[in-house]
């Protein structure tokens, strides 16, 4: 399942985690939804899912979503669903959108935002007031964006579809907080998918890993001053994550890290020793949460902030 | 291309709401779009003032009713928003019609309507507008959100 190569890296970088990992990583991954409050509160959609059989479990990250223990039905075809009463998205990829914290009236952007299950939180969070400038690159997952924003009812966004390389041509200083949920090797979504094990190399990483640097550093320059930027991928290879954080820090002197206070998740700080690279200290301040620490998906997590040039 | 709908076209679209569905409003505090394929977008007036300085977007807010003909059809999002102020040519579902409904077949009715187009409502919600035809429903339900018929 996992190619020679995946494994030594990862024997590297997990140390005595590793068998736990892998032990993890052959278990499927547990169902989860989002309960779309703009359309229906939670304790009412509780209520009717409890009624037709459903065994769920709160999230105890989010206030707003369940875990599927048992479903009489497949939760992708229910008349709910298809109304637009819940979202199914994996538990801890509601975090990233948590730990932005957007409020009512905020300027937002989602820089690699398709097929919108972050963007269509955000909204949520921000009861439809102020604007979302969600953003993709690909026709495809634009549609799936669209889609999503619709069933979800999401009044506030304007989506398009720019290279988020360049975004900061056209929006420097403009927006009180930025999402960078970047394209990435999905490591820490083995679970989901073990094609990602199979095919992994580190070619790919590298590339990976320029592409993400150029979308943070775009998506930084967006900011307005005192803004928030929260960096996230799906991935566990510290190319993808602390490597990035590093090369932003350098590339901006006004970019700090702060601290991620959540409670109720099982994670380790970021690394600052990789290979033959040394980073910034200030990056233990970044959160890595393993698939074996919360029976989730795995993800790397960054909250930085701009401060006075 | 993205315009505002004018006076007379808000106009003509509430009159049109009033006097087949029985439902009185004037979209207070959003503003309404001609989103291509005579389709009408909600968005707030925040999220359009930001829209209107920039060069181009693929698309803004949400898909609330499509102008076939002389008639406007409401989505699902669009009863969802303004379905409890339904007085008239509406019908109310069953649990089996209701699932019937989400995946876009037809369902029989015993009354007899005489409105082309019908909203559904089912257990205090609203899941969009059907053509009528003699005393079948076909509900308009988009594929990509359709349950699917097993």
């Amino acid at each position: 399942m996992f190619n020679a190569n995946f494994l030594e890296y990862l024997k590297e970088l997990l140390e005595n985690e590793l068998e736990i990992f892998l032990e993890n990583s052959m278990k499927p991954l547990k169902e989860s939804i989002r309960v779309n409050t703009l359309k229906i509160s939670c304790s009412s959609l509780k209520n009717i899912l409890i009624e037709k059989g459903w065994k769920i479990e709160n999230i105890p990250w989010v206030d707003y979503g369940f875990w599927i223990n048992y479903s009489p039905e497949d939760i992708g075809q229910t008349l709910e669903h298809s109304l637009g009463y819940y979202y199914i998205q994996g538990a801890m990829s509601m975090l990233p959108v948590e730990i932005l914290d957007p409020k009512p009236g905020e300027t937002i952007l989602d820089l690699c935002a398709a097929p919108g299950s972050k963007t269509t939180q955000i909204s949520q969070k921000m009861q439809n007031k102020g604007i979302i400038i969600a953003n993709d690159i690909n026709i495809k997952r634009i549609k799936a964006l669209s889609s999503n924003i619709q069933k979800c009812f999401s009044i506030n966004v304007i989506i398009l579809m720019r290279d988020g390389r360049f975004f900061f041509k056209w929006f420097k200083n403009v927006f009180d907080k930025v999402l960078v949920d970047a394209p990435c090797s999905s490591t820490g979504i083995i679970r989901k998918s073990w094609k990602v094990a199979k095919k992994w190399n580190i070619k790919t990483i590298e590339r990976l890993s320029k592409y993400q640097t150029q979308l943070l550093l775009s998506g930084f320059d967006c900011l307005k001053e005192g803004g928030i930027l929260v960096y996230s991928t799906c991935s566990i290879c510290p190319e993808e994550n602390e490597r990035c954080i590093n090369n932003l820090l350098k590339e901006r002197n006004n970019a700090y890290l702060e601290g991620i206070n959540i409670k109720n998740v099982k994670y380790e700080n970021g690394i600052t020793k990789w290979r033959n690279e040394e980073y910034n200290k200030e990056i233990l301040k970044c959160i890595r949460i393993y698939p074996h620490h919360n029976d989730s998906e795995g993800f790397f997590i960054a909250k930085i902030v701009k401060k006075n040039d | 291309m993205i315009r505002k709908l004018n006076n007379s076209e808000i106009k003509q679209f509430c009159e049109y709401l009033e006097k087949y569905y029985g439902i009185e409003e004037e979209f207070n505090g959003y503003v309404l779009l001609w989103g291509g394929k005579n389709k009408i977008r909600l968005t707030t007036i925040e999220t359009y003032e930001f829209f209107e300085k920039m060069k181009k977007a693929e698309l803004i807010g949400v898909y609330i009713a499509k102008r076939i003909g002389i008639d406007w059809v409401l989505s699902v999002e669009g009863t969802q928003l303004i379905g409890y102020k339904v007085k008239k040519n509406f019908i109310e579902l069953n649990k089996e019609e209701a699932e019937k409904w989400m995946k876009g077949e037809p369902i029989k009715i015993k009354e007899k309507i005489f409105s082309k187009f019908i909203i559904g409502k089912y257990n205090g919600t609203y899941l969009g507008s059907g053509r009528v035809i003699s005393n079948i429903v076909y509900p308009y339900v988009s594929k990509w959100r359709r349950i699917s018929i097993e």
